[in-house]
């Protein structure tokens, strides 16, 4: 049932799903769609070598702790 | 067109599922969060399950025509939006056959999903120096331009990570 009453009901599950998050999950939910994590979560799977991302990984739990 | 019906076919021992439904239910997943709706709005809006959204969202079930038009109406995108990226060579688009050799891969199964993602990205989000952050994104897409240049066959990394190296 496509068009502007199935858009309706998708904005409105929207809005409803916006108010039942929690606020952790909100910030989880923003940071996930900045443009900047994009770009980060695209160059790190395009890595290949697991060894490199890992260590990579390592290096910026590292650079977050300190 | 039933859910039975756009299920892809496979083998009696396989299990693979085609990446590029993959990549379209992953297109489709991220789509749906961005606009901040839930698994039960889209199937309401479809008239499918939410379970059925699920396993077109994992590429368990493949999306039919009609409907991936449908969703594109729905989530306010045109078609071309769900092929976007995809790659054989991006991961997770290798069908699990192909997996095989990397037996408890932790970063098998969707990207967004991963935890491997997740611990990434707070890790990233918790260094607070904005300076420090570009150059580790600066560091990360040398890594995949040198990655991509060593894996030679493969088509450029530039297509994964539009970021240029400095």
């Amino acid at each position: 049932m496509p068009g502007n009453v199935g858009r309706l009901r998708v904005f409105a599950a929207a809005v409803i799903d916006d108010a039942t998050l929690g606020a952790d999950e909100r910030r989880s939910r923003d940071l996930m769609q900045r443009p900047e994590t994009i770009e980060l979560i695209r160059c790190y799977y395009a890595v290949a070598d697991p060894q490199v991302r890992q260590q990579f990984l390592d290096l910026v739990k590292a650079m977050a702790n300190g | 067109m039933t859910a039975s019906r756009d299920r892809p076919r496979r083998g009696r021992s396989s299990v693979a599922f085609n990446p590029i439904d993959v990549h379209v239910g992953s297109r489709v997943r991220q789509r749906r969060l961005v606009l901040h709706v839930t698994q039960e709005g889209l199937a309401d809006g479809l008239g499918v399950s939410f379970q059925q959204v699920q396993k077109y969202e994992r590429g368990v079930n493949r999306i039919s025509a009609s409907r991936l038009l449908a969703l594109s109406a729905m989530l306010d995108v045109p078609i071309q939006f769900f092929y976007e990226d995809a790659d054989p060579a991006m991961p997770g688009a290798k069908p699990e056959e192909e997996r095989a050799d990397q037996p408890g891969d932790p970063t098998s199964g969707e990207p967004l999903g991963r935890p491997e993602t997740a611990a990434l990205v707070n890790a990233y989000h918790a260094i607070r120096n904005t300076t420090l952050r570009r150059r580790l994104l600066d560091l990360a897409a040398s890594l995949a331009n040198a990655s991509g240049a060593r894996a030679g066959k493969r088509r450029p990394t530039k297509s994964l990570c539009r970021r240029r190296d400095r």
